[in-house]
């Protein structure tokens, strides 16, 4: 119900939430306990937004990769 | 516009509840009010909490000797309401350690009673789930303790550990209703209600009725489980407003299929992301060990 994971560098976390943001997806920051990215798909997260996201993630390594 | 929100908690509720909420936010079935502006000890308001209950026990098919206790505290107070209503009479509890929780529970537990940390995932940066034969229980242990699923780590167990006669206790705050779970294998089930339920201020407690009397005279009455099963949970006002909406998420699953059909639509979900994860050699996902991954 939780995925967390990581970006090559931390550097690129910040950019990586504010494109996020921009395609109207959120609250993606990982814990700070474990840093990085935190998706939580609960029950009441359509699949649409979890194929958004991971469009989103192909892109957004595409760019920064 | 809606927005699509990953949060761990406080998290995206069904858009259908919220409306229905919204509908019925300053007249409630004819009633002239607000479900927050109702007592708890009203017909209308019993009957919300009644139909919660009923629903909730039907989505996970809760046998009849186990209590549904819609309370208040938290995951986090019940890291202390667990002991002590489970271990007078005994001197020591099992803890699995799979992550951040698990150690906030372990941790509180140590006021109450004697922590035996039966195994631990630390050795591994907490990304898998210690398998059952390496456990080191206790025996005559109060209970054995576990977190479902990590909210930080992102470990999940998809199988039950056999405690034996030994009670088996589950944090399942963000695991809850997003799969069946055989209850008749745990003493214990409990969580805040802000992840997979409904709004914060709620904490569901589920309990064998043979657990009932093991509570340590300390026990805050509000947060003794015998005396809030006596009461039907209302020794105190419950967070009433939270069970509501609650129940109105509890009749959203049941219209999608009930856990069973949630559940399919929640490994769908999983395999999407963990296979963008997987195939990319950008992203790491942080749970290593596939068969732990939530
Ligand atoms: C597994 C787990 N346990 C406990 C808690 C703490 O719950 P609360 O803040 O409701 O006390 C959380 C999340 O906040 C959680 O994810």
């Amino acid at each position: 119900m939780n995925v967390p994971f990581r970006l090559p560098d931390p550097a690129l976390d910040e950019a990586f939430l504010k494109g996020a943001k921009e395609r109207r997806m959120v609250q993606l920051k990982g814990h700070r306990a474990v840093g990085g990215m935190r998706a939580s798909i609960y029950n009441a997260m359509p699949v649409d937004g979890v194929a958004a996201l991971v469009e989103y993630m192909q892109d957004f390594e595409r760019m920064h990769g | 516009m809606r927005i699509f929100n990953f949060s761990a908690g406080p998290a995206v509720l069904p858009e259908e509840v919220l409306r229905t909420a919204a509908a019925e936010m300053l007249d409630w079935h004819g009633s002239g009010m607000s479900v927050m502006e109702m007592s708890h000890r009203g017909k209308e308001f019993i009957a919300i909490a009644e139909q919660a209950e009923a629903d909730l026990r039907a989505l996970l098919a809760i046998p009849a000797n186990y209590k549904v206790l819609f309370l208040q505290g938290g995951a986090i107070g019940e890291n202390a309401i667990v002991p002590m209503n489970l271990v007078h009479g005994f001197t020591v509890a099992d803890y699995v350690n799979t992550g951040e929780w698990s150690k906030k529970s372990l941790k509180e537990a140590k006021k109450y009673v004697n922590v035996n940390v039966a195994a631990s995932a630390e050795d591994r940066a907490f990304s898998y789930v210690p398998e059952r034969a390496t456990w080191q229980l206790t025996p005559g242990a109060a209970y054995v303790h576990i977190c479902s699923n990590e909210t930080i780590g992102g470990v999940e167990y998809h199988w039950t550990p056999d405690t034996g006669d030994v009670p088996l206790v589950a944090d399942m705050s963000s695991q809850i209703l997003s799969r069946p779970v055989d209850v008749a294998k745990y003493g214990v089930i409990y969580g805040g209600a802000q992840k997979n339920i409904g709004p914060a201020g709620l904490t569901i407690v589920v309990v064998r009725d043979d657990l009932l009397d093991r509570a340590l005279p300390i026990t805050p009455s509000a947060f003794h489980w015998k005396e809030q099963a006596a009461a039907d949970s209302m020794l105190n006002t419950p967070p009433t407003y939270a069970i509501y909406i609650a129940g109105l998420v509890f009749r959203w699953l049941l219209a999608q299929g009930g856990v069973a059909a949630i559940e399919q639509r929640n490994i769908a979900k999983a395999k999407l992301l963990y296979d963008c994860l997987d195939a990319s050699g950008f992203y790491r996902a942080r749970c290593g060990a596939r068969t732990a991954r939530g």
